[in-house]
């Protein structure tokens, strides 16, 4: 065997080995707020795919492991994604394993289309769509797919285009959340060899709470493309990828707990003033009150 | 922008998802590239090409995790490319992470000098495996990555010299293995 075959072969090595490997990464200080150990690994890198390689592929589609299907499935103008691995659904708060005496309300009929997702349909099918009987909401349905369960995780809503922006009060409601009340911890985390682990302490005074709460809902949303603008604007295209990577750098992840067990995260540029959340892939402009809370809390 | 975004606006034929994926994943392809073949202008015509090669991959194909599918492309062009760059004698960056393995590969008692590759890849896979997450992770970046010493000791937090003796004990770790594993007489 030669070297150069062994390093041919390690290059077609399982997605999951890459990632690992991708999304390591020592503590970084940074930030106009000065907090300790920030910059965590899952920046702009490997959050999305590592989350991803935990997808629950409908039976008899690809496997194969570079071009693998995703099961995905839009329902109510969400993007949600089906997964029945322990680590992915603990980490949203969910049980390790999902069951039928979890399957709330039935919702709709699904089918596969082509095996790369699931799809509403009027027809009745094997495959149901079911409210999450612990906490129905928006965040999370169960999927049975035959005898199998498995939980449908909201990922997004869908936007219309790269400039469409949605209230962060919104992504409190597809939780269920509709108070401060129904927040019961507040945690700066960062990943670290992979794993997700809390960085200082976890903020869970009815106080602080409510003050996150209303300065959050109280933020200015952006779509991408005015955020590109605010941000990025004058700077030379051949020094935009340093830009970038400066920007998500300078990213700390916060995940918010409900008192319903579910969890989500956000990301935050204190360096820049902005916050992210995925779930509505808009930007929020920190004002004085979110740097003062994040000051006073995660310092 | 999030994965699944990107992987839209590919569907949608939209020129600017060359852009987000350069904004997003630009820098790691160029590192990567340049680690392989250590000029940075071979390295950005690679990245340029594995751009192209996902465009015209998407659609069909919904890659998932989208960062691994992209690294491959960029990984395979780039090998592909320092060895046309050896043959021209025009040297090239791995070759220093080549010459490491060698020593617990290349030897002329291998049971099967064309091992396939699918069998390769497993016994690979099997002995990663057994390694714990770190060092697991140390030898990727070492040789599936190409990062230099000091890159791993920035991204580990370890000392560079930590990082040599840790990768020194992972490949006599990987020489054990594929004896035990016939591959190496």
């Amino acid at each position: 065997m030669s070297t150069e075959q062994f390093f041919s072969a390690l290059g077609t090595i399982d997605d999951k080995y890459i990632l690992e490997a991708v999304t390591c990464q020592r503590n970084q200080k940074s930030g106009r707020l000065r907090w300790g150990a920030v910059a965590a690994c899952l920046c702009l890198l490997g959050l999305g795919g590592f989350f991803l390689s935990g997808i629950l592929y409908p039976r008899g589609t690809s496997q194969d492991p570079v071009v693998q299907d995703i099961a995905a499935l839009d329902f109510n103008g969400c993007f949600y994604e089906v997964c029945d691995l322990d680590w992915v659904l603990e980490k949203h708060g969910l049980p390790g394993k999902i069951t039928a005496e979890m399957a709330g309300e039935h919702l709709a009929y699904l089918q596969r289309d082509d095996g790369t997702r699931y799809e509403e349909t009027t027809a009745q099918t094997e495959i149901e769509l079911y409210q999450y009987a612990p906490s129905p909401c928006r965040g999370v349905y169960v999927v049975r797919d035959g005898e199998r369960y498995a939980a449908a995780l909201f990922c997004n809503i869908w936007q219309l285009d790269s400039n469409t922006h949605t209230e962060f009060s919104e992504l409190y409601r597809i939780y269920g959340a509709g108070a401060a009340q129904d927040i019961s911890a507040i945690a700066h985390t960062e990943s670290r060899w992979g794993q997700e682990a809390v960085v200082g302490h976890i903020v869970t005074e009815p106080e602080a709470i409510a003050q996150f709460y209303a300065m959050t809902t109280a933020l200015a949303s952006y779509g991408n493309d005015d955020f590109q603008d605010a941000v990025f604007r004058g700077i030379p295209e051949e020094a935009m990828p340093d830009a970038n990577t400066a920007f998500a750098e300078d990213g700390i992840s916060v995940r918010i707990e409900l008192t319903s067990g579910l969890r989500f995260s956000l990301r935050v540029y204190p360096g820049y003033g902005w916050i992210y959340t995925p779930g509505t892939l808009s930007y929020y402009k920190m004002d004085e009150a979110a740097y003062q809370w994040f000051e006073t809390y995660f310092k | 922008m999030e994965d699944n975004a990107i992987l839209e606006l590919f569907f949608a034929r939209s020129e600017q998802a060359i852009r987000e994926l350069d904004s997003k994943y630009g820098k790691l392809c160029r590192t990567l590239s340049l680690n392989i073949l250590g000029n940075s202008q071979d390295a950005e015509e690679c990245v340029n090409d594995a751009y192209l090669g996902t465009w015209n991959a998407i659609p069909p194909a919904r890659p998932s995790p989208l960062t691994a599918f992209l690294c491959k492309i960029v990984r395979n062009l780039s090998l592909t490319r320092y060895r046309a760059n050896r043959a021209a004698k025009r040297g090239g960056g791995c070759t220093v992470a080549l010459e490491e393995l060698e020593s617990c590969l290349a030897s002329p008692r291998t049971v099967e000098g064309d091992l396939a590759e699918q069998e390769l890849k497993r016994l690979i896979e099997c002995f990663l495996d057994t390694l714990s997450q770190e060092n697991r992770i140390l030898f990727l970046r070492r040789y599936w990555f190409v990062d230099s010493y000091g890159d791993i000791a920035r991204r580990t937090g370890l000392s560079e010299k930590n990082v040599s003796v840790r990768l020194t004990r992972i490949r006599k770790q990987l020489k054990h293995y594929l004896r035990e594993q016939e591959v190496l007489l």
